[in-house]
């Protein structure tokens, strides 16, 4: 689940371990979606990391997290695989994260700690962890630790919060 | 206190971002000296931006839109918007629409305005945004993004590392900024360059000219940076280059006097190999432009190779120059008479071929070109192989109809 009310952006779930260099093209998303051109979330979801876990999209819930290693989302700078992961209601947490995908993210309201070092160590797979991405504070309720892992940006939190760049552009114009 | 060393990409983004000084890894909103749009993404943004709120450009004075990619289309879409962004363009009163006629890649022609200036901040949606890092200036591109810098003239940036790179020279006869650029960003890799500024120094860098600094720039885009900049003096007489205690993520030093001529596998531009690796592909079409490739410097390496030659029966070259001013040049110089009485296609098509929408290859096509990449698909079909070489080789490979070195052509006539 996810809290964002009185400006907390914390969220609480299970932990899916992935490995370095995951892939944004036929790792987290079919590059059939990036040459079909499909940019509809809910095509996109049940497919998210199916070039890894094809179980994962089926399986993960609302507040989950993906925990991957070094590189996760290298390669083209393709929208799908941010758009599935979004629609899922999952996050990221990596060791460390493709610049490419680190914006893609940031555009589609995906929440992530980008540069979480020592995050695979921390949370193995199947934990119940509690993540609170404007301090970086992670709760590990399963070991019973606590770490930190880097805040995210003021300027981001806000993006995010507001659902993506699309999202706080609306509210920036609307305000 | 006194001021802290920082890297390039540190300083132009504290200026942009209007702060004393910014460390790699902040976040920072950045107002960006100008925004690079063409027609595959300036149609599709604006009418988004509409959509949320936005009828206007928050800075079009600050704004160069081209129509590049699909100029020769006759695709309904295409036209839809070429039709959109002329109107528009006029409408928001852009500071740069270069329409068909007064045409340019977006990535080349704004060095022709003389309006690329050290120490300047550029955006663009399209990936090869750091190649104007040859003029001193920080280019990232942005993809989506773009569109906060359209909609409020500002955008968010992470500050990136920055690995410093020296090169020294002088470089063998015949080998151009192509295979120079081709084979450092394999040396470095995607490991090693995605998210970073590459920073370029040494006496190969200092001995460049502007196309061939771009060349230099434009090639470590394969390899996932953020920008690449050749470190420049202002018109202020600044210096816009790293402080010499700032800090880097990688201090490395090339010797590219040895190097030899490069060619790039199919399907990967990181596929770096010596030519003789790969001389004796038998070759059906050439492709002489792009904005890595459509330069003074390619086109003159081009024409020195094919003058009082033919092109070789089964093969069709075609030569794209970048720029209107640099069509103009090439037709100063002969160069294009040259090219001509050898028998290439000289056409106006911007992109082109680099695009696919222009002079695509078949099912049964090798090319050898100067095309930015050489993806399956690229260029058309995607069982037709690509590789990417010098013009001065691509040149040399449609007279032989294989891929060969310019210097096979002077040992047959001898």
């Amino acid at each position: 689940m996810t809290t964002t009310s009185g400006g907390a952006l914390v969220q609480r779930g299970r932990v899916w371990r992935f490995g370095d260099d995951v892939l944004n093209d036929g790792q987290i998303m079919d590059i059939e979606m990036t040459r079909q051109v499909v940019y509809d979330p809910a095509r996109l979801a049940p497919l998210a990391m199916c070039g890894l876990d094809k179980d994962f999209a089926g399986l993960a819930r609302h507040g989950d997290f993906v925990v991957a290693g070094r590189n996760f989302g290298k390669g083209p700078m393709h929208i799908q695989g941010p758009l599935a992961l979004g629609a899922l209601g999952v996050s990221v947490l990596a060791e460390s994260m493709a610049r490419s995908f680190f914006r893609l993210a940031v555009s589609v309201g995906l929440k992530t700690l980008p540069f979480a070092a020592g995050i695979t160590a921390f949370a193995g797979q199947g934990d119940d962890i509690e993540v609170d991405f404007i301090s970086g504070e992670v709760l590990n309720h399963t070991r019973g630790t606590r770490g930190g892992f880097g805040a995210m940006s003021p300027a981001l939190v806000e993006i995010v919060r507001a659902g993506g760049e699309q999202a706080w552009l609306k509210a920036q114009a609307g305000a | 206190m006194s001021r802290p060393s920082l890297t390039v990409a540190e300083k132009i983004l504290a200026r942009a971002a209007g702060l004393g000084a910014v460390r790699a890894g902040d976040v920072v909103w950045a107002v960006p000296d100008l925004i690079v749009a063409h027609d595959l993404n300036y149609h599709r943004h604006r009418k988004m931006l509409d959509g949320l709120g936005y009828a206007n450009l928050a800075a079009p004075g600050k704004v160069f839109v081209t129509i590049d990619h699909t100029t020769n289309s006759a695709a309904p879409g295409h036209l839809e918007a070429h039709a959109f962004m002329r109107g528009d363009a006029r409408a928001q009163g852009v500071g740069w629409f270069l329409d068909t006629g007064r045409h340019g890649i977006s990535h080349n022609a704004p060095l022709d305005f003389g309006i690329v200036r050290p120490g300047m901040l550029v955006v663009a949606a399209d990936t090869r945004a750091p190649a104007l890092g040859c003029a001193g200036a920080l280019g990232v591109a942005l993809g989506l993004s773009v569109t906060l810098a359209l909609a409020t003239g500002k955008v968010w940036l992470r500050v990136p590392e920055t690995i410093r790179v020296r090169l020294s020279g002088p470089v063998r006869a015949g080998v151009m900024s192509r295979d120079v650029g081709q084979w450092v960003a394999a040396a470095i890799g995607a490991e090693r360059g995605d998210y970073r500024c590459i920073e370029f120094h040494g006496s190969y860098v200092d001995a460049l000219g502007e196309d061939e600094r771009h060349t230099l720039c434009n090639a470590m885009v394969d390899i996932g940076v953020k920008a690449a900049v050749c470190p420049a003096t202002d018109a202020h007489g600044v210096r816009w280059a790293s402080d010499p205690g700032a800090r880097f993520a990688e201090d490395i030093a090339f010797d590219v006097s040895g190097l030899d001529l490069q060619v790039c596998l199919p399907p990967d531009p990181q596929h770096t190999v010596p030519l003789a690796r790969a001389a004796g592909v038998p070759i059906t079409s050439a492709f002489i432009g792009s904005c890595i490739g459509g330069k003074m410097e390619d086109l003159r390496a081009a024409a020195a190779v094919l003058a009082g030659r033919r092109v070789h029966a089964g093969v069709r070259l075609t030569v794209i120059a970048a720029t209107q001013a640099i069509y103009q040049q090439a037709m100063r110089e002969g160069l294009l008479a040259i090219l001509s009485a050898a028998g290439a296609e000289i056409s106006a098509g911007i992109c082109g071929p680099c695009y696919g929408t222009y002079a695509p290859l078949g099912d049964n096509d090798v090319s050898i070109c100067t095309a930015t990449r050489n993806d399956h698909g690229r260029l058309g079909s995607e069982r037709a192989p690509v590789y990417l070489a010098n013009a001065a080789v691509v040149a040399a490979s449609a007279v032989m109809g294989r891929i060969a070195a310019p210097a096979e052509l002077t040992r047959e006539a001898a």
